[in-house]
């Protein structure tokens, strides 16, 4: 990952919650869980331009699936957190915990 | 089947936001999650949801696009108009509520005329229904009489416009239960009604075409109220008329049909019924095959009907068939009352939108000084305009919120107060129509009333010679507006008391009874278990002497029909003399016309005696003496019933009763004891009791359910009503309706046309102070000053009415036959209303008048 490409930690939100979707990265079940497991409630715009923002980086990828029922017809986007996306997320995890150590203490 | 199931969201949001979503995959996607959540969101919020959801997506849409100067009215202006309306909340209160007040009428009347009248009803292509009836002689096609089945059954065999038919009749049935005996509304319908209509049960199934007799269809409302909403009672039996009968499926909710049935049971007919084209007792209707229009199919119907005349000339004689689309049925006579209601909520929405903007023309006048400092250091006039624009945005969306608020409580409440006279009225609720109505309302509302002050404010080109206090003398335009909210205050007013003058009249007219202290009540015997004649008579005749007995009742009768509601007509014949074929006929026992306060004229009433069969006693009113006896003594003459030669001999006048309602002459009747040898209560499984109470009405009626579920459980009463009550409705409820409506938009209209006269005389006292200390100071007297102020509200109060009585003439026009007995321009109500207007007025000017007349010369001077 170059270290030039900067990830938010909204981001990081969404790339952990697809991660934990797994084969049900679709963008209802993610912003269901972003608000039940992260406390988080995004507005439908912020979470599609925040999922555009994770593409164009390079971090998710996304099948199109046709013929779904109950859409009127219209497609649905299976997200999956690329090789690209872990690796991010590896090293701001890496970041944060180097960070975190030593300070404990002083946050409990 | 399943396509009408599906749902969707409505197309016009689909089409909007396919135009800010993203191009490709990634709009269409969002789309298809939007329908998915649509799909799970309750069905009377999906619409709302969605359009939130739109409105949600499109302001994160614009945040990705360039900043435009609409954007910039909504930044920059509209943060304006809120900390500036923020800092002068008594005016921003004002406004808002005059514009929610104004939004909420509208809104509520247009959900409740959508919902009654243009909604479509809930059945599949309703369009192609038609409602189909025997047509006699010269009578409005639009009065459909019912058919014989065995024309029907022709007309079925021989049509080739029409898809299918379906028929059905009206009557009651009595449940009976753990909890009680109800009476309810049934519908007996031809197998497959459901399907006919092309409505699916939501649980079970529809009619079959070789059911057993003993089935029911419950609507949803019965289903979730008295069966517990389970869908597990399908198959089970419950008691109609004491016979048990199977469930066999649940009708979905929202349906509508007349007469709003809660069962509805399989329509039968026996080979001789079948046959009959004498008797005509079934309501037909006809789904015409795709394509054709209802004209064509009528001139079918009416081709093999002419057939049918020739082939059965006895009984089909001047018979046509008519026919009208179901919808237009089942709202007849709802139109007129729905356009006076839609009338008048527009004059109270345009009144407010006049109010709010001669309230900001008065705010821009005495902010003159401020714009024209903006436009001398270089503002243009169009910021301007958009400053004041921004203003009326907010007031609008907030006075719009407000409104839709007060609508959704305002549609309730119009239905449970008037119900009874709007057609659909079950099905009118507050939904996705009520908050559409609610946005165009305030887009209206938003647009008359910024057009004056945008055009104040574009028109800037005074400089700053305008003084602190505005310019004194340029309220020209305001004073328009006003005059014209008085205009529509006259004609709201003036309409309402045409409508209160005619119901004043209609109250003064005797009807024949004495109202006060009577209940009345039909009771029906399930013939299960009353299955002869005598033990139906003598059921009735014990539950009588039981009601007499007891203390709180003063005397107790029974009759054939409920009290002022006459209709039961046919032949009479005096002997010797002159015969009727429209003499009201009536059973009733001793006591009735004690009971309901009629007179005896001449000779006797019925006494016990005279209800054993054998006797031929009858009572004729004192209308038959006059018209079919010219006035001669009817002691001891002899009349035939019907077409029969039994003789009944006439024992007694009594007083006439106004049976036909008050504006039609009590038509000729006669009378005749239940239980004699005359047509009697045998005929008819339902009588009507009468009941004149010791005390209050009200408090009987406990002690009479008590009494007759001790006597047998599975009695019901049905159509429970205070002789009052059922007068009040002879007089007519839409008249008591558009009273009620009209005079309460009529108040809000003279209210809010006083504070527009308040309003621009107390700004004119104020910009004249000085003018006013001058002339004090040069021995003008307090008292002059006071009627130069009033005079000036007056004027512009005496402008205003003469338009208003000039508008009020026409709209009174509207009215039509809810008028009774006054003309459209009856000049003492036209005169009260103009009286009244003009002393509101006075009032209204009194307080800036006493400030002008109380002024300190030298404080007044001193204020420049």
């Amino acid at each position: 990952v170059p270290s030039n490409v900067f990830i938010g930690e909204l981001e990081q939100l969404v790339l952990l919650t697809l991660l934990r979707l797994g084969d049900r990265g679709y963008a209802l079940p993610l912003r269901e869980d972003l608000s039940r497991l992260a406390g988080r409630s995004l507005s439908r715009g912020a979470l599609y331009r925040t999922l555009e923002r994770l593409e164009a980086k390079g971090f998710v990828s996304w099948d199109l699936e046709e013929d779904v029922p109950d859409r009127g017809g219209h497609p649905r986007r299976r997200y999956r957190v690329s090789a690209s996306g872990v690796a991010a997320l590896r090293a701001s995890r890496r970041a944060l915990l180097h960070l975190w150590s030593g300070l404990e203490q002083v946050l409990r | 089947m399943t396509a009408r199931h599906t749902v969707s969201p409505p197309q016009w949001i689909v089409r909007w936001l396919r135009r800010i979503l993203p191009p490709g995959s990634a709009g269409a996607t969002i789309l298809g999650d939007l329908h998915e959540e649509y799909g799970c969101v309750r069905p009377g919020l999906r619409n709302f949801w969605y359009l939130w959801a739109a409105i949600g997506l499109s302001l994160g849409a614009s945040r990705t696009t360039r900043p435009s100067r609409v954007t910039a009215f909504v930044t920059r202006d509209v943060r304006l108009a809120v900390r500036s309306l923020v800092r002068q909340p008594g005016y921003a209160f004002g406004a808002i509520l005059t514009l929610g007040l104004g939004i909420g009428a509208t809104t509520s009347i247009a959900s409740v005329v959508y919902g009654s009248v243009f909604k479509p009803l809930p059945f599949d292509q309703a369009g192609r229904i038609l409602r189909i009836g025997d047509q006699w002689g010269n009578v409005p096609p639009t009065s459909l009489s019912s058919m014989s089945v065995a024309n029907f059954l022709d007309l079925d065999e021989r049509s080739r416009t029409v898809e299918r038919f379906a028929a059905f009749t009206y009557g009651r049935s009595t449940i009976s239960g753990a909890g009680g005996a109800r009476s309810v509304r049934t519908l007996q319908a031809t197998p497959g009604f459901l399907d006919f209509l092309g409505v699916a049960p939501q649980h079970g199934r529809d009619i079959g075409a070789v059911d057993p007799s003993n089935i029911v269809l419950v609507t949803d409302d019965m289903w979730r109220a008295s069966l517990g909403g389970r869908p597990s009672v399908v198959g089970d039996t419950i008691l109609v008329d004491l016979v048990p009968h199977t469930i066999i499926g649940i009708i979905p909710a929202g349906f509508v049909f007349p007469g709003e049935p809660e069962l509805i049971r399989p329509l039968e007919w026996s080979p001789s019924r079948r046959a009959n084209r004498r008797q005509r007792s079934i309501e037909g209707l006809a789904r015409l095959a795709p394509g054709i229009a209802p004209s064509v199919a009528l001139q079918e119907m009416n081709a093999i009907f002419a057939e049918l005349a020739s082939a059965h000339p006895k009984e089909n004689e001047g018979v046509r068939i008519a026919g009208m689309p179901l919808t237009e049925w089942m709202i007849q006579g709802a139109r007129n009352r729905m356009a006076i209601f839609a009338g008048a909520v527009s004059a109270v929405l345009l009144i407010a939108c006049v109010n709010v903007a001669a309230l900001l023309l008065a705010r821009g006048e005495r902010r003159r000084h401020e714009m024209a400092v903006c436009a001398a250091l270089g503002a243009d006039r169009w910021a301007l305009a958009a400053r004041a624009v921004a203003e009326v945005a907010v007031l609008g969306a907030a006075g719009g919120l407000l409104g839709v608020l007060l609508a959704s409580w305002g549609v309730k409440v119009i239905v449970a107060t008037f119900g009874d006279t709007i057609p659909r009225a079950s099905a009118i609720q507050p939904d996705g129509t009520t908050l559409l109505a609610g946005i165009a309302a305030t887009l209206l509302a938003s647009l008359v009333t910024a057009v004056f002050p945008a055009a104040q404010a574009a028109r800037l080109t005074e400089s700053l010679r305008a003084t602190r206090s505005g310019l004194p003398g340029r309220q020209t335009l305001r004073r328009v507006l006003v005059a014209a909210q008085v205009a529509l205050a006259v004609v709201l007013a003036s309409t309402a008391g045409l409508l209160l003058n005619s119901l004043w009249r209609l109250g003064r007219i005797d009807l024949g009874v004495v109202a006060d202290r009577v209940i009345t009540f039909g009771l029906a015997l399930p013939p299960a278990r009353y299955t002869t004649p005598e033990s139906m008579s003598q059921t009735f005749t014990a539950i009588l002497e039981e009601l007499r007995d007891m203390p709180q009742v003063e005397s107790a009768g029974a009759t054939t029909r409920r009290p002022l509601f006459g209709g039961t007509n046919g032949t009479v014949r005096v002997v010797g003399g002159k015969s009727s074929e429209r003499v009201e006929q009536r059973a009733i026992t001793p006591g009735y016309f004690d009971t309901v306060g009629a007179r005896i004229i001449a000779g006797r009433d019925f006494v016990e005696s005279d209800a054993t069969p054998g006797r031929r006693a009858v009572i004729v009113n004192d209308a038959f003496v006059r018209g079919l006896l010219d006035g001669a003594s009817p002691i001891g003459t002899n009349v035939t019933l019907a077409n029969s030669d039994v003789t009944y001999e006439v024992v007694g006048v009594v007083s006439d009763i106004r049976e036909m309602g008050p504006e039609a002459a009590a038509p000729a009747g006669v009378y005749w004891a239940a239980g004699s040898a005359g047509p009697s209560f045998t005929n008819i499984s339902t009588v009507t009791i009468v009941v004149r109470a010791t005390g209050s009405p009200s408090s009987v009626l406990p002690i009479v359910r008590q009494q007759l579920a001790a006597r047998d459980p599975d009695l019901a009463l049905e159509d429970i009503a205070t002789l009052e009550s059922l007068w009040s409705r002879r007089l007519g409820r839409d008249r008591h309706t558009a009273v009620s409506l009209l005079g309460s938009f009529a108040v809000v209209a003279v209210v809010l046309g006083c504070v527009g006269i308040y309003g621009v005389v107390a700004l004119s006292v104020q910009q004249r102070m000085r003018e006013f200390g001058i002339r004090l100071a040069l021995g003008a007297t307090g008292g002059r000053l006071l009627g130069h102020v009033v005079l000036e509200g007056v004027l512009i109060a005496v402008a205003g009415t003469a338009v208003g009585l000039v508008g009020a003439a026409f709209a009174a026009r509207l009215l039509g036959r809810m008028l009774y007995e006054i003309s459209p321009r009856d000049p003492a109500t036209l005169a009260a209303t103009a009286a009244l207007m003009l002393a509101a007025a006075v009032l209204a000017c009194a307080w800036p008048a006493m400030r002008a007349a109380r002024v300190a010369p030298i404080d007044a001077l001193r204020q420049e």
